[in-house]
C-alpha cells in the first residue's frame, strides 16, 4: 500500500488533463492514472502516414482490449460493435472511442469547438413554451441543465483564452459583428486568434448557401491559425481529424496542459494504469484499484478522485465500483447522428489540404431554431462544410450508390474525382429515452476479467426524421452549389458510438434523478468526481468537447475552493 | 514493457518483386498481382498492379514485422505487449481468410472456364470475380435519387474475402510507398494527391500547405499534368 494522496485523477483526456493541470498548478499533490501511453513532446513527427493512423488505428482503444458491445433493444444478445468488430477493432477513428494516452480524445480529434445556445441549456422548457407539454416525446427524460448559458459564460472563455481557440466573433455583449455567427449568444469578447483559412471550394458553399437565405460564417476551431502560446500556427497539412498534430497547432490537453502541470512539480503520471474500481469508505470515496502495464493489481488511496475516463469509461467504472445507489447511472444515453455526405463538383477542391475545421456553418436550422416542419422535428442541427482534410484511402472507400469499388468505371471516376469532393455534415442529437442506456454485459469481459460496457441503443423516430429533414436542406445546398453528384450515409446510420456519447452519469441538483451535482461531485460518494460528457443532462447538436472543457475547469475551481 | 511510445525500430525492407515473397507462395502471388490488377486496372494511368499492391499485401500478412512504418524509410516498429496479441490474432485470421480466398477463386475459375485464375484473359478474370464477389453490377443512380448508401467506416476485421482484397488494393495503391504499395508513388499521381516528398521528410514537420493559401492561387496549377489532361 503506497502513502495517502491527496488527488487521483484517471484518465489524462480532454478533462483529465486541464483538471489535473490546474490543481497541480494550484498545489495539490496530484496522481494521474492513464491507461494510455504517456506520449513524449516529439512522438508525433512521423505522422503523415494513412495506414498508420487511419487504417491501422495506431491511437485508438481496440476492442479486445477495451470490449464496448451494443444492441439495439432489450431482449437481444449485445456483441463487440458490429461496425468495428473484429480482433482488433479499429475502423474509422469516429466510431470508437476516443484515442488513448496522455492526451486522450484530444490527440486526434477534428478540433471543431462551440459553445452552447443560451437555449441548449433549457431544452425542456424551450420545448414546453413553444410547442406545450405534449411536445416532449413519450417515453423521453428530456431535462433543463441545472445552471444556464451565463453561468459557464466565463469558462467558455477561459477555454478560448487559456488554451487557444480561432475563430470569428458573431455577438459581443449584444452587438452583432459582421461576418461572425447572427445567431450565437452573447460573448464578452472575441477569439484569441483569427479563423483558419478555408480551403479552395468551400467559398462555393458560402455563396450558395448565402443565395439561399442562410447565413454561413467560419467554424470557431482549437486549432491555431497562428503561433498561440505554446500553439504553432497550422500548416494545413491535411491529415488532420483521426491524426495527431505534428506542429503542436490543434489543441490538446498533452499539450496545453499536462506540461503545466508537469512543470508544477506537483503531478505525477502513472502511464498504462488502468483504472478497474473506485474504493470507498461509507459515503466517502477512499480511492481506487488499477492494473498497471504488468498485470499487476494496485490499490491507492487519496482524499479526491477525479474519473476523466470518457463517458462510457466513467459509466462502466461507477456500475461496477456499486455507485449506484438511485439507478441512474447509464441511462439517458445520448450520442450524434452525423449525416455525412458527399458530392463533387465542377472545380478543383483539392480536398487533401486543411483541417476539417477550414470549413463553413449554418446555424439558421440548429438547436429552438428549427422552423416549423411536417416531420415533427423539435430540435435542428447545424449544417457544416467539410472542404478539406481527407485522404485517399479514405476517399476510395466513399463512393456513390450504384457505384461498384473496382473496375476501370470505378477507377475512371475516383480519377477525376478524387480532387473535387466536397463534403458536408450535420449533427442531429439524439433524444434522452428509457430505451438507451449502458449497463455491465452479463457475458462478456475484457483480459483483466473486468466486465464490458453494454450500449442498448436505437435511433427513434426523432432522430430518423431530423436526418431527413437535414438531409432536404443539404440537398437544396448541393443543388446550389452545382454539384454533380450528392450522396449521403444510410438514415439511420449503422453506427451508435460518434465519440459524442454523453448523459450517462446525468448532472443536476435532485439527488434522486441526477448521478452527479453541477460540479461533478457524486452525490452519493462524497469527494468522488466523474466528469466529461457523461454529465450533459441533454445533448446539443454541436460538438461537445469545448463545453466538456468549460466544466473540467468549473470542477477544478471547486476542488481547489476558489468557488 | 516496451509501450506503444517506445517501440523499438526495426529494418524491414519493402523492395523486390515476386522473388523477394514473404508470405504468399508463387502462386499465390501471381493470383493476387493480377485479381488486384482487374480491381484497380491499368489503363493510360497505371494501376494496382504498377503500384505493387500484391507487394503491400504479402507483406501485411507476413507477420507483425511490417505493421507500423516507421518514418526512416525501410523501417518498422516492433509491436509489442498486449497490442502484439490482437496483432497476431488479427494476422492469422486474414492469413487464413486469403488462403482460403485464393483457393475458392480458382475453384470458381476452374468451374467456369476450366483454367486457374492467373491464367485467364481479363474478362474471364472480371467474371469470376463478378461471382465471388456475389455481387451483380450495381446502377448509377442521379443526384438526390434513393439509392443503395455508402457506409463510411471500413475495417478489413469482418470482411469478406472479396470485399477484404478489394480494400486492401485500394490500401496498397494510395499508401505511403514505405509499406511497398503505391510504388514510385503511381498511385497518389493517377488522383492528383500531391503527397509528402518521402515519410522521413514529414520529420521536419515541413510538409504542409500553409503557402497555397497566402495568395489567389490557380487550384488547378498544384497538380499541371493533370490540368493538361483536362481532368
Ligand atoms: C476522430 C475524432 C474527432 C473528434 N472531433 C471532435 C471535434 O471536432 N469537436 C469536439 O468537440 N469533439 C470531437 N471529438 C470528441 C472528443 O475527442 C471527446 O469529446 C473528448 O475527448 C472527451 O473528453 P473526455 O475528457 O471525456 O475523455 P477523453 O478525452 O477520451 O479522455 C479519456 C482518457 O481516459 C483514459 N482512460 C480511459 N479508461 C481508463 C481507465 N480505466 N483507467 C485509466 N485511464 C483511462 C483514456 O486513455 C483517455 O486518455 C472527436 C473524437 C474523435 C475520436
Ligand atoms: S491540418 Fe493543421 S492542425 Fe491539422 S494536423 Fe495538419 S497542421 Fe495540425
Amino acid at each position: 500500500m503506497t502513502k495517502k494522496k491527496e488527488a487521483i485523477v484517471v484518465g489524462l483526456g480532454a478533462s483529465g488533463g486541464i483538471i489535473a493541470a490546474e490543481l497541480a498548478k494550484a498545489g495539490v499533490k496530484v496522481t494521474a492514472l492513464e491507461k494510455g501511453p504517456h506520449y513524449p513532446e516529439d512522438h508525433f513527427r512521423d505522422k503523415q502516414d494513412e495506414i498508420r493512423y487511419y487504417t491501422r488505428g495506431a491511437l485508438v482503444p481496440h476492442l479486445s482490449t477495451n470490449p464496448i458491445t451494443w444492441r439495439a433493444r432489450d431482449g437481444q444478445t449485445a456483441r463487440l460493435l458490429p461496425w468495428a468488430s473484429g480482433p482488433l477493432g479499429t475502423t474509422e477513428p469516429l466510431h470508437l472511442p476516443p484515442s488513448i494516452g496522455t492526451g486522450g480524445g484530444t490527440l486526434h480529434w477534428g478540433g471543431a469547438v462551440w459553445r452552447h445556445r443560451e437555449a441548449d441549456f433549457h431544452m425542456r422548457s424551450a420545448l414546453i413554451k413553444r410547442y406545450g407539454a405534449a411536445a416532449i416525446p413519450e417515453g423521453t427524460s428530456i431535462v433543463d441543465w441545472p445552471f444556464g448559458y451565463d453561468d459557464l459564460e466565463p469558462y467558455y472563455d477561459r477555454v478560448e483564452w487559456e488554451l487557444g481557440v480561432s475563430g470569428q466573433a458573431g455577438n459581443i455583449n449584444g452587438e452583432l459583428v459582421a461576418g461572425g455567427n447572427p445567431f450565437e449568444a452573447p460573448r464578452k469578447r472575441g477569439y484569441p486568434m483569427p479563423p483558419l483559412r478555408s480551403a479552395a471550394a468551400n467559398s462555393r458553399f458560402v455563396e450558395a448557401t448565402r443565395r439561399l437565405g442562410l447565413h454561413p460564417f467560419p467554424q470557431a476551431a482549437a486549432i491555431a491559425s497562428e503561433d498561440y502560446k505554446s500553439l504553432k500556427g497550422c500548416v494545413y497539412c491535411g491529415f488532420c481529424h483521426g491524426y495527431p498534430c505534428h506542429v503542436n497547432a490543434k489543441q490538446t490537453s498533452h499539450v496545453t496542459s499536462v506540461p503545466e502541470g508537469l512543470a508544477s512539480g506537483n503531478l505525477d503520471i502513472i502511464p498504462f494504469a488502468r483504472v478497474i474500481q473506485v474504493n470507498r469508505d461509507g459515503g466517502r470515496v477512499k480511492g481506487v484499484s488499477y492494473i498497471d502495464a504488468v498485470g499487476k493489481v494496485h490499490e491507492i488511496e487519496a482524499d479526491i478522485v477525479v474519473l476523466a475516463t470518457y463517458s462510457l469509461e466513467n459509466t462502466r467504472l461507477l456500475l461496477q465500483s456499486g455507485i449506484n445507489a438511485n439507478g441512474q447511472v447509464g441511462k439517458h444515453f445520448m450520442t450524434h447522428c452525423f449525416g455525412w455526405s458527399t458530392g463533387v463538383v465542377p472545380e478543383f477542391t483539392n480536398s487533401f489540404m486543411g483541417p476539417l475545421v477550414g470549413a463553413h456553418v449554418v446555424d439558421d436550422y440548429t438547436s429552438e431554431l428549427i422552423p416549423d416542419n411536417d416531420l415533427g422535428v423539435v430540435w435542428g442541427s447545424p449544417i457544416t462544410s467539410f472542404p478539406g482534410d481527407t485522404q485517399p484511402i479514405e476517399a476510395s472507400h466513399n463512393t456513390p450508390p450504384g457505384m461498384r469499388k473496382w473496375g476501370s468505371e470505378y477507377k475512371e471516376w475516383f480519377a477525376s474525382s478524387y480532387r473535387r469532393i466536397f463534403s458536408m455534415h450535420t449533427q442531429t442529437s439524439s433524444l434522452p429515452y428509457a430505451g438507451g442506456y449502458c449497463d455491465l454485459d452479463p457475458n462478456i469481459k475484457d483480459p483483466f476479467g473486468q466486465p464490458a460496457l453494454r450500449i442498448t441503443h436505437d435511433w427513434m423516430p426523432h432522430d430518423i426524421n431530423s436526418m431527413k429533414f437535414f438531409t432536404r436542406v443539404k440537398q437544396a445546398i448541393a443543388k446550389e452549389m452545382g454539384m454533380t453528384e450528392f450522396w449521403e450515409e444510410p438514415n439511420p446510420p449503422p453506427y451508435h458510438l460518434s465519440t459524442h456519447e454523453v448523459g450517462t452519469h446525468r448532472m443536476g441538483l435532485d439527488p434522486e434523478t441526477s448521478v452527479v451535482d453541477p460540479y461533478g461531485e457524486s452525490h452519493e460518494c462524497e469527494k468522488l468526481f466523474a466528469v466529461g460528457g457523461g454529465q450533459f443532462p441533454t445533448l446539443p447538436s454541436y460538438n461537445p468537447t469545448m463545453t466538456i472543457q468549460a466544466l473540467a475547469f468549473l470542477t477544478a475551481d471547486r476542488i481547489t475552493g476558489k468557488i | 514493457m516496451a509501450s506503444r511510445a517506445e517501440w523499438q525500430r526495426i529494418t524491414r525492407s519493402v523492395t523486390g518483386g515476386p522473388e523477394n515473397r514473404l508470405f504468399f507462395t508463387a502462386h499465390e502471388w501471381a493470383t493476387i498481382d493480377a485479381a488486384t490488377a482487374r480491381i484497380y486496372p491499368t489503363d493510360e494511368t497505371p494501376g494496382a498492379r504498377e503500384a505493387m499492391a500484391v507487394r503491400f499485401i504479402d507483406r501485411y500478412l507476413s507477420g507483425l514485422d511490417y505493421i507500423f512504418a516507421s518514418a526512416d524509410g525501410d523501417a518498422f516498429l516492433q509491436i509489442s505487449g498486449k497490442d502484439r496479441d490482437a496483432w497476431r490474432i488479427r494476422i492469422e485470421k486474414l492469413q487464413r481468410k486469403y488462403r482460403d480466398g485464393i483457393r475458392r477463386l480458382d475453384d470458381v475459375a476452374l468451374t467456369e472456364f476450366k483454367t486457374e485464375f492467373r491464367h485467364l484473359d481479363a474478362a474471364q478474370q472480371d467474371r469470376a470475380l463478378e461471382i465471388l464477389s456475389g455481387a451483380p453490377k450495381p446502377r448509377r443512380i442521379q443526384v438526390a435519387e434513393e439509392g443503395e448508401v455508402h457506409v463510411q467506416n471500413i475495417s478489413d476485421d469482418d470482411l469478406e474475402f472479396f470485399a477484404m482484397l478489394a480494400l486492401h488494393t485500394r490500401q496498397g495503391t494510395f499508401c505511403d510507398p514505405v509499406y511497398g504499395g503505391n510504388a514510385g508513388r503511381v498511385g497518389w499521381d493517377a488522383i492528383g494527391f500531391p503527397g509528402p516528398p518521402t515519410l522521413a521528410s514529414t520529420q521536419d514537420c515541413s510538409y504542409g500547405h500553409a503557402d497555397k493559401f497566402l495568395t489567389d492561387f490557380d487550384w488547378g496549377d498544384l497538380i499541371p499534368h493533370l490540368k493538361s489532361r483536362g481532368r
